[in-house]
């Protein structure tokens, strides 16, 4: 598995776990032609609004070390 | 401009000035059916709306959809139990016990095991719960839980009542009880995600199962004046009830809000 198809395979699985299966054929489809830096941006930016920071860090960290991405929080 | 949230809340506060209004300008109690039925009816419905509006935005399929479900059948059993119970005033038939009563009976199962999968779901850690604050959630829970097992148990059975009227009248507390493990347990959920808007959703919810929960234990204990009409308990109760359905239908609302703008985001590009 690429790192791509990894990332995006994560992110869809969070999508569905808060925002259900309908917004995961929406998701599956935006993420098609994006990098890795957009996706990992974009599941960041929506799980901090809805869940808060503290909870978004425990469930991405795993995955930014893993592929050494930064997240919003390291960066400020 | 304004959002649709402020509308939705707007509209709450609209409907609470309207409900004080009518329960004040209409005190006719001991009449039966009261003019504050109506009113009282159609906050019974707000909860079964707002999450049939969660339902829709997260779609059927799913282990979501399969939660919210079981708490669309929750509330929509709830107002069919409200709605039964003001017919039988209106025609003047004894509402307790009837059959509005095993509309509500039924109604807290399905609540628990709707609200069970979203927390399986959500994946809440305990492990970060200190060892003071799980001691002093299970003091409240057992101190609460003595209260309902007191009112809502052991002083609900009449010797002289028939084995139906018992029945009914404990089964509301083994509700009761599901009632306050289910609120110790939201309460942990709107506190994991604090900073984010699901906190607002839970919070309501939790908000809803506690004043379902003190309206609950003040009609077990006051049943006889609340039948007989005294305005001060009638108002209380009433007014607790309402606001648990007002905070119900704000959590669901808030849930499905959330969805919809995870979705909007994707689809405006």
């Amino acid at each position: 598995m690429t790192k791509k198809e990894e990332i995006t395979e994560k992110a869809l699985e969070l999508v569905e776990e808060y925002f259900g299966s309908y917004t995961k054929t929406l998701y599956t489809k935006f993420y098609e032609d994006k990098d890795v830096k957009t996706i990992f941006a974009s599941i960041e930016e929506l799980l901090t609004e809805t869940i808060g920071p503290k909870k978004t860090k425990t469930v991405l960290t795993p995955l930014a070390k893993k592929y050494h991405l930064t997240m919003q929080d390291d960066q400020a | 401009m304004i959002k649709r949230n402020q509308w939705f809340t707007g509209g709450l506060l609209i409907y609470a000035v309207v409900t004080v209004a009518f329960y004040f300008l209409f005190p006719d109690f001991n009449s039966g059916f009261k003019q504050a039925d109506f009113v009282y009816l159609i906050a019974s419905f707000f909860p079964v709306a707002a999450v049939m509006y969660a339902l829709n935005l997260y779609g059927r399929k799913g282990q979501h959809g399969s939660a919210l479900t079981f708490m669309f059948l929750s509330f929509l059993t709830l107002f069919v139990g409200e709605a039964l119970w003001a017919i039988f005033e209106f025609i003047g038939l004894d509402p307790y016990p009837s059959a509005a009563d095993y509309f509500y009976i039924i109604s807290y199962p399905l609540l628990f095991i709707g609200l069970l999968k979203e927390w399986r779901l959500m994946k809440v850690d305990w492990s970060e719960v200190s060892g003071f604050s799980k001691l002093m959630m299970s003091l409240i829970t057992l101190a609460l839980a003595g209260v309902v097992g007191y009112f809502g148990l052991y002083l609900a059975y009449d010797a002289g009542a028939g084995a139906l009227e018992n029945f009914v009248a404990m089964t509301y507390g083994v509700g009761d009880l599901i009632l306050l493990v289910l609120a110790m347990f939201v309460l942990k959920m709107a506190d994991e995600f604090k900073g984010g808007r699901l906190f607002y959703t839970w919070f309501g919810i939790f908000l809803g199962l506690i004043f379902t929960l003190f309206a609950d234990i003040g009609f077990a204990i006051y049943y006889e004046p609340y039948e007989e009409g005294v305005f001060s308990f009638n108002v209380i109760l009433d007014f607790l009830w309402i606001g648990s359905f007002m905070a119900y239908a704000y959590g669901f609302y808030r849930m499905g809000e959330i969805v919809k703008s995870a979705q909007d985001r994707v689809l405006k590009q």
